[in-house]
């Protein structure tokens, strides 16, 4: 009897406690699954945003995700393949070359792709006189990718100066040393307004790229972040380069 | 107030030798040398691709540029950096490259510019091109070392205008300067570049050694004669000294309000209201372009144009938000051309 009194107050004691381990064992969860359900969201963009504005707009937006902007292409894809974070934006070819599964796609006027355009002064330039001479492009894919994709626009070879940022493109033509400069179509009227250089726009029919896209590593991030990626409103959409997400 | 300009004057000057220095180099007078040696590391050699030497010394912001060029390079050649100090020779650099054998010579920062003519002085057949960065006024030096080219380290006044333009309610259209005889030629070039952007600069001329009431009489001229946006002040010592700030620099833009921009961001303390906006190089991006003039030199065989130096394209900026917006107003959108809010 006492043996059994004695398994009777221990049972008692263990039943009292259940609740408290479960609770136990629900934070623990939580906090697991809590972190496991903010996946990490990498961002390399063609911007005219500073990296940093970007990250806050978007972190504020998007606060399911861990973002981080990066400015340089080769700080993007070292970061990628170092620490494999759940998801990226980027364009749909390098979100497809970081190994990742596009999941959404930025859509900008109807279109998924879009133009680039040579900007030069006072003049507009044939394309095809540009060979040998200083072209400026950023350096959107790294130097080769990047260098391939102006000659195949231009359809002959120039004499690529690649820069980190596309207001550094402005640079070139202030201080006359490049020819032209090879960026995307939406960002004529914004060097247009910051410059009293007179930029004049020579279209390159054959000239484009997939617009960003969202990379994603699994269903289970897509489920998580693509509504708020959806919602973004249309000041971070534009500074995305896009207008809508489908 | 006057205790105030003293103290954060004081504050000023001791760490502007580091920044504004205009016959040392800005990163060499770095004094607080960081113990960050081991941050140089090169990656492992491969076989078949040749070698470019890098002599740097060590700070933090040599290493940003290390950082950014030797990732570039490496895709194409074998990096080997030598990090120097003050105790490194001519003979040091001599056995580096004796030893290295490079296609290419990358010199940063004055210090290394001038170690290196004493070993050019030496071996005049060496024919390998040179290329310097973050080195001041390199334009006044680059004649001094063989086969070399470089770019300039000195942000141009042009880009800072832009950035004031974009980022500020205000004008900026006039800008002043008051600088020194010595830099004539030097501005003279800045204030041709700044008309490509339709600013007007207006400038005041004073002697080598400026006095409180030159340099007051020069701020007079500008603010109330000749009626500037702007002023863009001029990393030069000579007008950065202590008692010139405390006595004439701060209390005559506590009196008259007016952005002022410039180019080290020690310049920029909130508590002080004497910089608005600084734009100061972008050292990764300069990594950027380092590696593509590299680049294209390699691509025409090493072949490269003597003495030809480059402008920066790329810059950070930085703004004392609470008093720019209070006394001048920011753009709509000025965020996003900022890359650090004080």
């Amino acid at each position: 009897m006492i043996i059994i009194k004695k398994n009777t107050s221990f049972l008692k004691t263990v039943y009292r406690m259940v609740p408290v381990l479960l609770a136990m064992l629900i934070t623990v969860s939580l906090n697991v699954w809590g972190q496991a359900v903010k996946p990490r969201l990498f961002v390399y963009v063609n911007t005219m945003t500073k990296a940093s504005a970007l990250q806050k707009d978007l972190q504020g937006a998007l606060p399911g995700a861990e973002v981080k902007v990066f400015s340089r292409i080769r700080d993007f894809e070292k970061a990628v393949s170092e620490e494999s974070p759940e998801a990226v934006i980027a364009r749909k070819n390098l979100v497809q070359s970081v190994k990742l599964k596009p999941g959404l796609q930025g859509v900008l006027n109807g279109k998924n792709v879009e133009p680039y355009v040579l900007l030069s002064v006072d003049k507009s330039i044939d394309a095809s006189t540009l060979g040998g001479k200083n072209v400026g492009a950023v350096d959107e894919f790294g130097r080769k990718q990047t260098s391939n994709f102006v000659s195949k626009s231009l359809g002959v070879e120039p004499m690529l100066k690649r820069t980190v940022k596309v207001e550094d493109l402005l640079a070139l033509l202030q201080f006359s040393a490049a020819d032209a400069i090879f960026l995307p179509k939406r960002f004529t009227p914004i060097l247009q307004k910051s410059s009293q250089l007179k930029l004049v726009e020579t279209d390159l029919p054959s000239a484009t790229m997939p617009l960003p896209a969202v990379g994603f590593a699994s269903d289970e991030v897509k489920t998580a972040i693509s509504s708020s990626i959806k919602s973004l409103n249309g000041s971070i959409n534009q500074k995305l380069g896009v207008d809508s997400w489908q | 107030m006057a205790i105030k300009y003293i103290i954060v004057s004081l504050s000023m000057v001791l760490l502007l030798p580091q920044c504004t220095n205009t016959s040392k180099s800005a990163t060499s007078t770095a004094k607080a040398r960081i113990e960050i040696d081991d941050l140089f590391v090169d990656g492992e050699p491969e076989e078949g691709l040749d070698n470019i030497a890098i002599f740097t010394p060590a700070t933090e912001t040599t290493h940003i540029l290390w950082k950014s060029l030797s990732g570039e390079l490496s895709e194409e050649f074998n990096i080997r950096t030598v990090v120097t100090s003050h105790t490194t020779s001519a003979s040091d650099i001599g056995k580096h490259i004796r030893n290295i054998k490079p296609v290419a010579i990358v010199l940063i920062d004055n210090s290394t510019v001038k170690k290196f003519r004493k070993y050019q002085a030496y071996h005049k057949n060496d024919k390998t091109p040179v290329f310097i960065f973050m080195a001041s006024f390199l334009k006044e030096i680059i004649g001094m070392v063989n086969h070399a080219t470089g770019i300039a380290y000195e942000v141009p006044g042009v880009l800072s205008m832009v950035r004031a333009r974009n980022i500020l309610k205000t004008d900026v259209i006039n800008v002043g300067a008051v600088y020194r005889e010595a830099f004539r030629d030097y501005v003279k070039a800045e204030a041709s570049m700044m008309s490509v952007e339709k600013f007007k600069m207006c400038t005041a001329s004073l002697g080598d050694n400026p006095t409180k009431f030159d340099l007051e009489a020069a701020l007079d001229n500008l603010l109330n004669k000749q009626k500037v946006d702007v002023l863009w002040i001029l990393n030069d010592n000579a007008l950065l000294k202590q008692e010139l700030v405390a006595d004439v620099w701060l209390p005559t833009l506590h009196n008259s309000p007016m952005p002022t921009v410039v180019n080290v961001p020690v310049l920029l303390n909130p508590d002080v209201e004497f910089g608005t906006l600084a734009v100061i190089p972008d050292s990764a991006a300069l990594g950027v372009q380092a590696a593509n003039m590299i680049f294209n030199a390699y691509d025409m065989d090493w072949e490269i144009e003597e003495n030809r130096v480059e402008l920066p394209l790329s810059v950070l900026t930085y703004i004392d938000k609470e008093n720019a917006q209070k006394n001048f107003g920011l753009r709509r959108n000025a965020t996003d051309y900022i890359d650090k809010q004080l």
